[in-house]
């Protein structure tokens, strides 16, 4: 989470810096500027994690409190503690009401928070202040995919591409928004580029075997599905479109077996996500986390069990709850790979 | 100039009317002043959102649709003990309008009042009434068209538990209705907890508990005796996990002339269960590929709008979900016996993603010979008008607009939002085209009549069985005009908490061209009638609707 927290924020402020000197004429409205060297602020970041924030935005003439906001809102990002962001930055935007850096990062907490509308509402208002970031807002146009905005999406996909055409979550997105628009074969060639360049990615192997299923192209999907589920292995619905293609290539026995794969992966599942959509609003709350741990282990999914009672070490910790953090130090202790 | 001129004036005109809603509310003039309950506003408990039901049929045949709506109740009235608020029947007038029914059609208050289902279950040739509550079910017999008699206490209907739907078919072919009842949850105010102390959220704020952490129950089937009583015979279903269910279809899904059951759970897969020879079901929703979203996630399956969309005789169904859901819209797939969710292609699963559906239908609300489909949209918390839920709870209505592959959407009348409940369509005002008569939650009961574009006429179908229930449910109506196929399957069944007219309608084409209507019979047999340039027989003229009267072994 944090490093790609940092690839994003570094990537945002080469973004900046690079296309600087093009937006740095006198056509620019009054202020704009001074709005641009703020995004360019990013930059001096490993001086602010250093204790050096005060040297930040100096010659914007920023508000300390507002640096001091932001700082607040990047610690809770990186602690998954996305309401703590939103509750730094909402007065720091009340101060500075166009400050590039703080609508990022909230605009990207609200994407986590699954508050759709807040978060295109902030990506609007940065590029209108910063356009020259588009590049760095796809969630963007996630967002405006998850609220039925399809168009939209896809137009925004364009934008973000044009600027930043190795985003392959952008690319995915926009294939997705595509597949929605009933464009097919426009969403397989992006699906095509995205696996293309990272082999890796699971959800883009899964989109092209639910096309590929669509399209009746049976085959494909089944090779194309049975690469997602090596990739994700514990994801249910890949377990469920195999099952589905195998029952209508009339391999029934099979089929079964995999509806019963699907079956378990699929309860596991329903019990882990209203869990996780609790924490999101809720992310120290020790019951939810301990009860989160103790579903990942019911499922033998020992990675996510550690990293979830990491998690829940820090909140014990940060309440000096002694019981919660012997039953992590005691979970802990039993995992081999430790 | 003027050659470009015409052309451009008519296309901008096509597109001022594709943005007129096709249906206007005209509540004031037609059924002013009707207004249901559900609870608190505030809906502390489960048992407040889901509203009541209506049923439109015509009870006393005279040729005009009477209303029924199911009304609910309040916590504060269950625990003084008192009953809950009773049904009401009113009678359809000249022109559309409703009249609220004499003495002789009253029904007392009892449970809580949910939906209800319409069928003769005594083939005596009238329509009786099936109230569904949280409590026991009813049976009201209608006693020749002059009034409703309660048969309930004699009925052997279950006495306890929340049914939601219930749907009448002759699952034995035996003549006789039978009827499946669906079922959502155990619900006790004594022992679940109010909003705010039972711990649940949604999106960060305190909501009403449930269905969630509640215990589902099982649906019910019974088997109809053919003297308006009723025994269990439950485990003719077959073995399936209890589930919140709401909303249920009939469907021939298989097309072996037996009658099918699809039913849509919250938080829960949809059930399929399919009729087999030896008169028992075997659920197999997964099989069919109608239990689960498209990437296989169970939804908050609500309603169900069930037909044949492009004459294959196969139905189709789309399943009205919970918000960041897209309604899911199953299409027959190529190979026999497969279904796929294809909301996405269709264009229906943007428009409907931050929308709760309920109530649906599949109707040609212009008569151009392609299927439309209403849904009705409301959220069940009033805290979805807070800051960040990304949807609201008053939401627009949508009608998807059939457009040969896929639709288009728009609102269903003029974009005001509603928290709306169960719906039925009917055509009420004898015009020939598909009104729709609406529930709001705790709010009125809203009449929309169908203002769309028309550019066809209506061929509206009515039968008449010579055994069992007069208006033969489950029989197949085919529409055969040239080289194309239009099908519908007669049942009373609306999806979700509601009853529709038995009566079918299709689109037809100019004077001049010749139709041929089959009809196949529930139990076999088969009726053909031809009309066109040079039709007889029975049928009547209104305006822009044609009635035609099919008689069995005529």
């Amino acid at each position: 989470m944090r490093c790609r927290f940092f690839a994003l924020l570094i990537a945002l402020s080469c973004t900046a810096s690079a296309s600087l000197p093009a937006r740095q004429t006198p056509a620019l409205e009054p202020g704009l500027q001074a709005r641009i060297a703020l995004a360019q602020s990013m930059e001096q970041l490993p001086q602010a994690r250093q204790g050096a924030w005060k040297d930040w935005d100096e010659e914007a003439g920023i508000d300390e409190r507002v640096q001091a906001q932001y700082l607040e809102a990047l610690k809770a990002w990186r602690q998954e503690d996305y309401p703590a962001v939103v509750l730094a930055l909402v007065p720091a935007l009340k101060t500075v009401p166009d400050y590039p850096a703080c609508l990022h990062l909230l605009g990207h907490a609200q994407f986590r928070l699954r508050r759709h509308e807040q978060c295109v509402l902030l990506l609007q208002r940065l590029l209108r202040v910063a356009p020259q970031l588009v590049g760095r807002t796809r969630h963007l146009g996630h967002s405006l995919g998850q609220l039925g905005r399809t168009a939209e999406a896809l137009a925004h996909y364009d934008l973000v591409l044009a600027a930043e055409p190795g985003d392959l979550q952008a690319r995915r997105g926009r294939a997705v928004a595509h597949w929605r628009a009933g464009h097919a074969e426009r969403a397989l060639a992006d699906l095509s580029k995205v696996v293309q360049l990272d082999p890796e990615q699971g959800q883009a192997w899964l989109l092209r075997a639910t096309i590929w299923y669509d399209m009746e192209e049976l085959e494909k999907a089944r090779v194309a599905v049975g690469r997602a589920r090596n990739l994700r292995p514990r994801d249910p619905e890949p377990a469920f479109l195999l099952a589905r293609i195998l029952l209508e290539l009339g391999e029934e026995e099979k089929a079964r077996t995999m509806e019963q794969i699907f079956k378990t992966l699929e309860l596991e599942r329903s019990v882990l996500r209203p869990l996780e959509g609790q924490l999101l609003i809720d992310p120290w709350n020790l019951d939810l986390l301990t009860r989160l741990v103790r579903a990942h282990q019911s499922s033998g999914d020992r990675p996510a069990a550690m990293r979830v009672l990491s998690r829940l070490g820090r909140a014990a910790q940060r309440v000096g709850d002694k019981q919660v953090l012997a039953w992590v130090a005691e979970q802990q202790e039993q995992n081999p790979f430790r | 100039m003027t050659a470009l001129f015409v052309p451009l004036t008519l296309l901008l005109l096509a597109q001022q009317a594709q943005q007129e809603p096709w249906f206007s509310d005209v509540t004031d003039e037609v059924l002013p002043g009707v207004h249901v309950t559900c609870g608190s506003v505030t809906k502390d408990w489960i048992l407040e959102v889901n509203g009541g039901g209506l049923a439109l049929v015509d009870l006393d045949r005279d040729g005009r649709l009477d209303l029924v709506v199911v009304d609910g109740s309040t916590r504060e009235r269950v625990l003084e003990g008192k009953k809950g608020l009773p049904p009401r029947v009113f009678l359809g007038q000249a022109g559309g309008s409703f009249e609220a029914a004499g003495e002789a059609w009253s029904m007392d208050g009892d449970g809580w009042g949910t939906g209800c289902a319409v069928g003769d279950v005594d083939g005596d040739g009238w329509s009786d009434l099936l109230v569904t509550q949280w409590g026991r079910v009813r049976l009201f017999h209608n006693s020749g068209g002059q009034g409703l008699e309660e048969w309930t206490g004699r009925a052997g209907l279950p006495v306890e538990g929340w049914h939601t739907s219930a749907a009448f078919l002759d699952f034995d072919s035996d003549g006789v209705l039978d009827l499946f009842l669906v079922r959502y949850l155990d619900f006790d105010f004594g022992e679940q907890k109010p909003r705010g102390e039972a711990g649940a959220t949604w999106r960060g704020q305190s909501v009403m508990a449930g269905p969630e952490g509640l215990e589902p129950r099982a649906d019910l089937l019974l088997r109809g005796l053919g003297d308006g009583r009723f025994e269990d015979c439950t485990g003719q279903l077959g073995p399936a996990p209890a589930a919140f269910g709401l909303g249920a279809v009939t469907l021939d899904v298989n097309r072996d002339g037996r009658m099918d059951l699809y039913v849509s759970n919250d938080s829960h897969p949809n059930h399929l269960w399919v009729a087999q020879e030896d008169g028992g079901f075997l659920e197999q929703a997964f099989a069919w590929g109608l239990g689960y979203g498209a990437n296989g996630r169970e939804q908050a399956g609500m309603g169900i709008a069930c037909s044949d969309l492009d004459g294959d005789r196969r139905p189709a169904l789309l399943v009205t979900n919970f918000s960041g859901e897209p309604n899911a819209l199953y299409l027959p797939a190529r190979r026999p016996g497969t279904y796929r969710e294809k909301s996405s292609r269709a264009g229906i699963a943007g428009p409907s993603l931050t929308s709760l559906g309920w109530g649906a239908g599949f109707l040609d609300a212009n008569l151009d010979g392609a299927l439309d489909a209403f849904v009705l949209n409301g959220h069940v918390y009033p805290e979805a008008d807070g800051a960040g839920s990304d949807t609201s709870y008053a939401q627009a209505d949508h009608l998807y607009v059939g457009q040969g592959v896929g639709f288009g959407v728009q609102p269903l009348t003029n974009g005001k939002s509603f928290v709306s409940r169960a719906g039925v369509m009917g055509d009420l005002d004898g015009d020939g085209d598909q009104d729709l008569v609406v529930l709001t939650l705790d709010g009125g009961v809203r009449v929309l009549r169908n203002a769309a574009p028309g550019v066809g006429k209506a061929l509206v179908v009515q039968l008449v069985a010579r055994r069992g229930d007069r208006d033969a449910p489950g029989a197949r109506v085919e529409l055969t005009i040239g080289k194309q196929r239009s099908t519908r399957l007669v049942s009373t069944c609306a999806g979700f908490q509601a009853a529709r007219p038995a009566e079918v309608h299709f689109a037809l084409p100019g004077p001049e061209e010749d139709w041929t209507l089959e009809v196949f019979w529930p139990g076999g047999g088969r009726s053909v009638v031809r009309g066109g340039k040079d039709s007889e027989g029975d049928a009547s003229q209104n305006g822009s609707r044609l009635l035609v009267r099919v008689e069995q072994g005529s």
